[in-house]
C-alpha cells in the first residue's frame, strides 16, 4: 500500500473509532448540539430584528449576515475533524506529545486526527440545508461549499500556528485562546464596521476577512479571484504551522509522564 | 531581583549495553533519570552528547523507523480507548502500525489466548477490573510483535494475583519469544521475578550495573536466620555480630553480620547448646540491598568490591 494509502486507512480508522465513541455518548452529544444551534438561532433573531429595522446598510442584507454565519459553522464543523488542533499547547506541555511521536506516523498527522468531534459534522449539514433553502441555486451552493472548506483551512492553520507556539512559550493557551476568539469574534460581525487599520488586521493577523468578508464577495457578487487568494492564504497558514510546529519538536522538553493515550 | 539559569543534567556519564533477549531492571529513586534514559532510547530526546544505538539505529533520527519494532507500556497510563472494547484499539493500532488485515487477525489470536482476553474483548474498557485492562495493554503494546519492549511500573495498583499473571506473561515473553525487556519499577519482588540484570541510576548516573543474582552476592551484608526452639531456650548467648531482630514464642530470628561472624558457624552453636525444631537461613531482601545502595550513592560499586573480596 502506498503511504498516502496508509495514512488515510489510519485517518478512516481514527474516524471509525470517533464515530462509536460518539455514539457512545449520543444523548450529551445531541443536547450539546441543541445547545449549539438554540444558541445560533438566538444571534440570526437579534441581526433579523435589526435588518428589518435597517433593511440595507452598505449593502449588507439579513442574508448576507446568514451566510457568514453558516460558513462559519460549516467551517468550525470540518475543522473539529481534527480537534486536537485546539489543544496542541496542552498536549505539548503535559506531554502527551509522547504517545505520538513513539509511533511510525508523523506525529502531527497523527495528532491532528485523533480526537474527532463528529457531531459537529450534523450541525454543518442543518447549516448547508439551511443554505441551501436561501439560496436554492447550484453556483451558490458549489461557492458555498468551496468557501467552506477555504475557511476551514484558515482556521486550522491559523490554530496550528498559535497551538505550535507552546513550543516556545509555556503558556500559549491563554494568548491562543484570545488570538481564536478574536478572530471568531470579528468573523460574525458584518465587515462594514471594520475600517482602516482594522480592516488590515481582519486580512492579516486575525484573519476573519476571510472567513466573512470574502465568502459574501465569492458567492454574492462573484469576485472569483478572491477564491485564489484566500486558497492560497489557506495554504500559507498551514505551512507555517507545519514549519513552527517541526521547528518547535526541537524544543521539545517532555513532561514529567509518559503518556500513552491520545487525547 | 535577576534571574539565574541553572543546567540541570537529567543523565550523565552512562554507558551501558543490553544484549538482545535479556530483560533489564532499570531502578532508582524518583528522579534518578529512568524515565529520561527510556525516553532516550525510544528517540523522544535527542542527547546533549553522546550517541546511542537501539537497534543498530540512532532512536531520535530514525524514531519512526524504529517505532515498527519496540514498545511501550506505563503502568499509570492507558493507550486504550476507555469507553470502547479493548478490539477497536486493537484494530487501530493494526492501521497505526501497518498491519495488514490477515496478520493482524492471527496476531490478534494469539494475543487473546496468551493473555486469555476472550471474556472481555468486547466489553468497554470503562468496565474491566485493573489486571484486566493491564493484560490488554501489554498485548496491545505486542501487536506490531515488538523487539523492546519498554515498560514502566507495569504492575502499578494490581492486586497480587493479577500481578503475578502479568510478570508470568512477560516472562514468557522473555524467555521464550526473546523480546528484550527494559523495565523500571520501584517493586523489588517483580524485579527479581523477571529481570537478569540491573541498573542502579541516581543522580543521573549509573550507580550500580550487574547480573541480580551478583548484586545479591556482593552485597550481602547479613543473612537472617529463623530458629524454631523445640522447648524453653534460656537466654541465648550471642556470639559479636549477631542480634535479635524479632522474637515470637518459641520462633526467633536473628541478623548474622557476615563482615563479623560466619552464618554456619552461628547456627552450629545454637544447634549445639538448645534443643532445635526447625531452621531456616534467609537472604535479606532485595529491596533492603537496593535501599542501601541508594543510600550509598557512588561508594556502592567499591562496597560491592569490598565485599566480594570477603566473601572470596
Amino acid at each position: 500500500m502506498s503511504t498516502a494509502g496508509k495514512y488515510l486507512g489510519l485517518f478512516l480508522g481514527y474516524f471509525h473509532v470517533n464515530a462509536k465513541e460518539l455514539l457512545e455518548y449520543r444523548v450529551s452529544s445531541l443536547i450539546a448540539l441543541f445547545g449549539s444551534l438554540l444558541n445560533s438561532a438566538i444571534w440570526l433573531v437579534f441581526w433579523w430584528v435589526f435588518f428589518r429595522r435597517f433593511p440595507n446598510i452598505s449593502e449588507w442584507q439579513f442574508v448576507h449576515l446568514f451566510t457568514i454565519w453558516a460558513v462559519l459553522n460549516v467551517a468550525l464543523a470540518l475543522v473539529s475533524v481534527f480537534y486536537n488542533v485546539y489543544k496542541v499547547p496542552a498536549i505539548i506541555n503535559e506531554g502527551k506529545l509522547e504517545y505520538y511521536l513513539v509511533r511510525p506516523k508523523n506525529a502531527l498527522f497523527h495528532l491532528l486526527i485523533a480526537r474527532m468531534q463528529l457531531i459537529d459534522l450534523l450541525e454543518a449539514a442543518i447549516w448547508f440545508i439551511s443554505f441551501i433553502i436561501l439560496k436554492p441555486e447550484l453556483p451558490a451552493v458549489i461557492l458555498f461549499l468551496v468557501m467552506s472548506v477555504i475557511s476551514a483551512a484558515i482556521i486550522h492553520g491559523f490554530l496550528l500556528i498559535l497551538g505550535s507556539l507552546g513550543f516556545f512559550l509555556k503558556s500559549a493557551d491563554g494568548i491562543g485562546t484570545e488570538l481564536y476568539n478574536a478572530l471568531i469574534t470579528f468573523s460574525t460581525y458584518p465587515n462594514w464596521i471594520f475600517r482602516g487599520a482594522a480592516k488590515w488586521i481582519i486580512f492579516t493577523v486575525i484573519p476573519a476577512g476571510f472567513i466573512s468578508y470574502v465568502p459574501v464577495q465569492v458567492i454574492y457578487n462573484r469576485v472569483y479571484w478572491w477564491i485564489l487568494g484566500s486558497l492560497g492564504f489557506g495554504i500559507f497558514l498551514n505551512v507555517v504551522g507545519c514549519l513552527v510546529f517541526s521547528q518547535g519538536l526541537k524544543y521539545f522538553e517532555t513532561g514529567n509522564t509518559f503518556v500513552l493515550r491520545a487525547d | 531581583m535577576r534571574r539565574e539559569r541553572q543546567v540541570i543534567e537529567a543523565v550523565k556519564d552512562v554507558s551501558f549495553k543490553v544484549e538482545p533477549g535479556r530483560a533489564l531492571a532499570l531502578i532508582g529513586p524518583n528522579g534518578a533519570g529512568k524515565s529520561t534514559m527510556i525516553k532516550l532510547l525510544c528517540g523522544i530526546l535527542s542527547p546533549t552528547q553522546g550517541s546511542i544505538r537501539v537497534l543498530g539505529m540512532d532512536p531520535f533520527k530514525y524514531r519512526s523507523k524504529l517505532a515498527y519494532h519496540i514498545s511501550s507500556v506505563f503502568g499509570q497510563r492507558s493507550q486504550l480507548w476507555y469507553h470502547l472494547p479493548p478490539i477497536d484499539t486493537f484494530l487501530l493500532l493494526g492501521r497505526i502500525y501497518d498491519i495488514d488485515r490477515v496478520e493482524l487477525k492471527k496476531r490478534m489470536k494469539e494475543l487473546v489466548e496468551l493473555f486469555d482476553l476472550s471474556s472481555f474483548l468486547y466489553q468497554p474498557v470503562r468496565k474491566l477490573s485493573l489486571g484486566q485492562r493491564m493484560r490488554c495493554e501489554i498485548a496491545a503494546a505486542l501487536i506490531h510483535n515488538p523487539k523492546i519492549l519498554f515498560l514502566d511500573e507495569p504492575t502499578i495498583g494490581l492486586d497480587v494475583v493479577a500481578r503475578s499473571m502479568v510478570i508470568d506473561i512477560l516472562r514468557d515473553l522473555n524467555r521464550q519469544k526473546k523480546v528484550t525487556i527494559i523495565l523500571t519499577s520501584h517493586d523489588t519482588g517483580d524485579i527479581e521475578r523477571l529481570c537478569e540484570d540491573v541498573i542502579v541510576l541516581n543522580e543521573g548516573r549509573i550507580v550500580l550495573e550487574s547480573n541480580i543474582r551478583e548484586m545479591r552476592k556482593n552485597f550481602f551484608h547479613t543473612k537472617i536466620i529463623e530458629i524454631e526452639f523445640a522447648g524453653q531456650h534460656a537466654d541465648l548467648d550471642l556470639p559479636p555480630g549477631v542480634s535479635v531482630i524479632e522474637r515470637s514464642g518459641p520462633v526467633v530470628k536473628l541478623e548474622v553480620n557476615l563482615k563479623v561472624q560466619d552464618a554456619n558457624e552461628v547456627v552450629s552453636r545454637i544447634v549445639a547448646q538448645n534443643s532445635v525444631r526447625d531452621i531456616t537461613i534467609q537472604d535479606p531482601p532485595l529491596e533492603s540491598i537496593i535501599q542501601h545502595i541508594y543510600l550509598s550513592g557512588d561508594p556502592a560499586g567499591r562496597e560491592a568490591e569490598q565485599n566480594a573480596q570477603i566473601d572470596g
